[in-house]
């Protein structure tokens, strides 16, 4: 045996144990000697280190704490635990599949608070807020109004409901918007209109600067919508009847029943849709003498009797 | 008739899926000692392998339904043991040898008395080596010349060709023989 030999056989023998030519071969060379040396103390160590291992008995551990686990339920940390032992990057497939998701998490939450802040739109701080004004032409004032006017008439906040009693009148107006004249009536004054109780409301609206909003009255039986227009409402407990003035009035039912309604042309709804359809253009009255339908004292409307 | 480890694994395995506790008992029985053995070289630690042990069977009891008798049960009881092993955090340091039981298995694996403390230094050297390689070449020591399979039994349980088996036992082997050389003993953790 030659040190080519002894280097191969060392290297590509399965077993650990030695032939004597290797150790007849060593004995003349000294760098053979020292692989020999190193292969043999590897073969020592494994040998203690495998009779050093004395497995106990657990056998009845084991089927002890089955029959445990099948009594008493799992508790929750030891499922936690299982389920992190489960999804921990420990191999390189885990690993792989968990930062992948943790990428992809990451990727998409930054995608959408950056293109959420891209689509949102800034608060307009400047713009004021709706305030209604409200003065009592004839009647007495509500007790719960008597903290916001001085003299029959002041500012009210949005969501104060206006009670003119059954003579009453009140002109209502959120400045720049909307002027209504209020003839008997309960309403509340909101954010983008009314909501009419009872009652009649004669109602000019202004179309507001880029003319998208609407100005919506609500009433039990049907949602009067308009962007600019002139038109009155009379609201009984058995119907709404809405008529127009001047331009174009969207009139839509509970149920789904929607009319749209031009100038001169009424309709009334009551609970179950329309009561009648809408009618023929009546004589149409001049804008400027329209502004104000109401009139206290000499054009005062006849209160319904129900 | 009772169950007992002497009995065919088929049998065992069958009469614990049925529900029988007693035969799954004596299918641990049976099985325990190699699965502790790979887990005990494999950690480096004799608590860490009793309780990876322990639960490697409870997985095992929960999975026996799945098993497919068509394959061999150690091998897939292996494969159960190795995941945990795997997953299972464990310290860079191994704990030491047991002087006690070193002693005492000693005298059984020296021819000569004069070579007992050579073989001590030894034991303890391979112990602290193996911990070192990375897990793919300490498996596959772990599983030839600790456990003493069969290179085919051992490419079985790895699931890999024998010929690579054999070819990852000679880098394993060599890689060992460099940590050797290289030997330095390691610092025993404060504690213990």
């Amino acid at each position: 045996m030659n040190c080519h030999e002894l280097q191969q056989f060392l290297e590509t023998r399965e077993q650990l144990s030695l032939p004597v030519e290797c150790e007849a071969h060593a004995r003349g060379c000294p760098a053979c000697l020292k692989k020999l040396e190193l292969h043999r103390r590897m073969i020592d160590g494994l040998l203690v280190v495998r009779a050093a291992c004395r497995p106990p008995d657990l056998a009845g551990a084991i089927v002890a704490k089955i029959q445990s686990r099948v009594s008493a339920p799992e508790p929750l940390v030891e499922k936690l635990r299982r389920w992190w032992q489960f999804v921990s990057p420990t191999t390189p497939l885990k690993a792989s599949v968990f930062y992948g998701m943790a990428g992809v998490l990451i990727f998409a939450l930054c995608w959408a608070v950056l293109y959420r802040a891209s689509t949102l739109v800034p608060l307009k701080k400047d713009e004021p807020m709706a305030v209604w004004r409200v003065s009592f032409l004839s009647g007495s004032v509500p007790k719960s109004l008597e903290t916001f006017l001085h003299a029959g008439s002041g500012a009210i906040p949005t969501g104060t409901t206006i009670e003119t009693g059954p003579a009453g009148i009140a002109q209502v107006t959120l400045p720049g918007r909307c002027e209504l004249d209020a003839v008997g009536a309960r309403l509340e004054v909101l954010e983008d209109g009314i909501r009419l109780l009872s009652g009649k409301a004669n109602i000019q609206v202004q179309p507001e600067a880029g003319g998208r909003k609407p100005f919506k009255a609500r009433t039990p039986f049907a949602l009067v919508t308009v962007i600019g227009t002139h038109y009155s409402l009379e609201l009984t407990k058995t119907s709404l009847t809405t008529t127009v003035q001047a331009g174009r009035v969207r009139v839509e039912t509970p149920g789904g029943l929607v009319k749209e309604l031009g100038a001169g042309e009424k309709v009334i709804a009551g609970p179950a849709g329309w009561i009648t359809a809408p009618s023929l253009p009546f004589p149409q009255p001049s804008l400027s003498s329209a502004t104000n339908t109401v009139q206290p004292g000499t054009d005062r409307p006849t209160v319904p009797e129900d | 008739m009772n169950p007992s480890p002497e009995q065919p694994d088929r049998f065992l395995i069958e009469r614990s899926k049925s529900g029988d506790l007693g035969a799954f008992e004596a299918l641990a029985r049976k099985f325990q000692g190699l699965v502790f053995r790979f887990l005990f070289h494999f950690l480096g630690s004799a608590s860490d392998a009793e309780d990876l042990t322990q639960e490697t069977f409870l997985i095992v009891y929960r999975k026996l339904s799945q098993h497919d008798s068509a394959h061999s049960f150690p091998a897939w009881l292996m494969a159960i043991a190795r995941n945990l092993a795997i997953s299972y955090k464990r310290k860079n340091i191994p704990f030491p040898l047991d002087p006690a039981v070193i002693a005492s298995v000693i005298k059984d694996v020296c021819p000569a008395p004069e070579r007992e403390l050579l073989m001590k230094e030894a034991a303890q050297e391979v112990h602290d080596s193996l911990a070192k390689l990375p897990e793919i070449h300490r498996e596959i020591l772990v599983m030839r010349y600790l456990l003493d399979l069969p290179l085919n039994e051992v490419a079985l349980l790895l699931n890999i060709p024998e010929g690579t088996a054999k070819s990852r036992l000679f880098k394993a082997r060599n890689e060992l023989k460099e940590l050797l050389e290289s030997y330095r003993p390691a610092e025993i953790p404060l504690g213990l």
